[in-house]
């Protein structure tokens, strides 16, 4: 293969790797945004939709019930770990970092007892190849990004246009005036818990026919969610979605170049330079 | 009506309140004034349920605010101003105005009658507040708790670094409020503009009310003036 085939396989691979990414990590970045609290349990609620995505595989409605029902159960498990957990230690940063430790353990003990320690694979719903001049590439990781991309949008547009959205966006910039203004903080930080494990849990489910559910698979999840929240600037989702693309880009001309685990040890590199040179982030504090 | 009775309210073991007790009526201006921490910000935080009292009630117009939450005290038509007037600087003016829009429900019609209060804003509802100068800011704080359309408004230092045109603009702001039969209870350092437009002025120390007054027999009691506020005249 040439080597434009190469670097158009590379960015091509490399913007599906955002997108995803950018999925996964945006609930992350919201609930730190506007609930001040570092969800360590936030990749188990990737993995728990994957295995989610899973189940429903193997029933007679098959994969696509799952891209519903996965957000939604994991997000009303979130809901209650907010309520029944977080909620009680009044959001304070150090126990909640603890809290979720043990909320990550206790999810992933239990679908280790429940679904056990196998890699189980899923047949994609849809199956057709793209040719280009150089190779064939998977239509289904085209339809995993087009779908991330308008759920990234549909978030957008939440934030943005909704009176949820201002209310997200106010209690983030100022709890104590936010109530001063009839929000409910408790509840806008119950529903943000809720949505952001739910967008980790539909990016789960989207993966699976790519990765295969696995009870760890939250872990590098989690990282990579870390990586691209700091590079980003904690609390900004736009910072956040361009840190995703950055990494997916850098992931796949990498990755193809050269080797995965290179590409690995530059996204880590990269933050950790990004983070010497501007201590918040590219894209600092902002109000989305 | 506001009513405040016997409050006592702690900062960890610090009693920051001790015994506070203010009527308001509609209509009237009432001017907290007393020394860096003697409890100004504190009495107007607990009327909002920000800083819950240990002991003592609050009510409006007969209806009791003590131990509701934070969030359901603005909606019994309390509106606030805060000090260092802490607008959502990354949301435009026109989304912090919404943000009192919403809690009334009032729309458009709400809207207006305070950006005819405050015109400068109305040409900048679409831009950052936080970029506004000091003086906007203090506009959008004061129009975004209007917004709510209170019965009675909780100023704390509006006119903290507010330039002596825009102080005198505010001050029309409280008068016109009191036309509308809003009750104002403002607090207060700069001692002058307290006596010109309170109608009752009240004496906080050390957490505790000293003295209550008109205005006019404050400024002719020179011992009181020095030995609360430190003021000689």
């Amino acid at each position: 293969m040439s080597f434009e085939g190469h670097l158009f396989l590379a960015l091509l691979e490399g913007t599906v790797t955002g997108f995803v990414l950018a999925l996964t990590a945006l609930g992350l970045s919201l609930v730190f945004g506007v609930m001040r609290i570092v969800n360590v349990a936030h990749g188990e609620f990737f993995m728990l939709g994957a295995v989610i995505a899973w189940y429903f595989s193997t029933l007679p409605g098959g994969f696509l019930p799952a891209l519903v029902a996965a957000p939604l159960l994991v997000g009303a498990a979130a809901f209650l770990a907010d309520r029944l957990v977080l909620r009680r230690l009044e959001y304070k940063p150090e126990s909640t970092i603890v809290a979720t430790i043990g909320l990550l353990y206790i999810i992933q003990q239990l679908v280790l007892t429940v679904y056990g320690p196998y890699a189980r694979p899923v047949a994609a719903p849809v199956y057709f190849r793209l040719d280009f001049p150089w190779f064939g590439y998977s239509g289904y990781k085209l339809v995993v990004a087009g779908v991330s991309a308008a759920l990234l949008g549909a978030t957008w547009l939440v934030m943005s246009r909704t009176t949820l959205g201002l209310y997200m966006r106010a209690t983030q910039q100022d709890r104590e005036m936010a109530q001063a203004f009839g929000v409910s903080v408790d509840r806008v930080y119950a529903l943000v818990f809720a949505l952001g494990a739910g967008l980790a849990a539909m990016a789960g489910a989207l993966v699976v026919p790519i990765q295969q559910a696995h009870y760890l698979m939250g872990l590098d999840a989690l990282l990579m969610s870390f990586i691209v929240v700091i590079l980003g600037g904690l609390g900004s989702l736009g910072g956040t979605v361009a840190a995703a693309f950055l990494i997916g880009v850098s992931d796949g001309l990498v990755s193809v170049f050269f080797s995965p685990t290179l590409a690995k040890i530059v996204a880590t590199l990269l933050v950790a330079l990004v983070l010497v040179l501007r201590t918040g982030g590219l894209f600092g504090e902002e109000g989305t | 009506m506001l009513t405040v009775d016997g409050l006592h309210c702690y900062y960890g073991e610090a009693h920051v309140l001790k015994d506070v007790s203010l009527r308001l009526s509609p209509g009237e201006i009432l001017c907290l004034l007393g020394r860096n921490g003697a409890g100004k910000t504190t009495t107007l935080r607990a009327i909002m349920g920000l800083v819950p009292p240990r002991s003592g009630r609050i009510a409006l117009d007969g209806r009791e605010l003590t131990g509701l939450r934070p969030h359901d005290i603005p909606r019994c038509g309390i509106g606030y101003v805060p000090q260092g007037r802490r607008i959502f600087p990354f949301l435009t003016v026109g989304e912090n105005l919404k943000m009192g829009l919403l809690l009334k429900g009032s729309g458009d019609a709400g809207l207006a009658w305070v950006l005819d209060l405050f015109p400068p804003l109305r040409g900048r509802l679409g831009q950052r507040a936080g970029t506004l100068s000091g003086g906007e800011q203090q506009m959008l704080a004061t129009a975004r708790a209007l917004c709510t359309e209170p019965k009675v408004l909780l100023m704390d230092e509006p006119s903290e670094g507010l330039m002596p045109a825009l102080i005198r603009r505010l001050l029309d702001t409280i008068r016109a409020l009191k036309v509308r039969q809003v009750g104002v209870l403002l607090v207060e350092q700069k001692i002058d503009l307290a006596l010109r437009v309170a109608d009752r002025v009240v004496l906080l120390e050390n957490g505790s009310v000293r003295y209550e007054s008109t205005p006019e027999a404050l400024a002719s009691n020179p011992e009181v003036l020095l030995r609360y506020l430190g003021v000689r005249r």
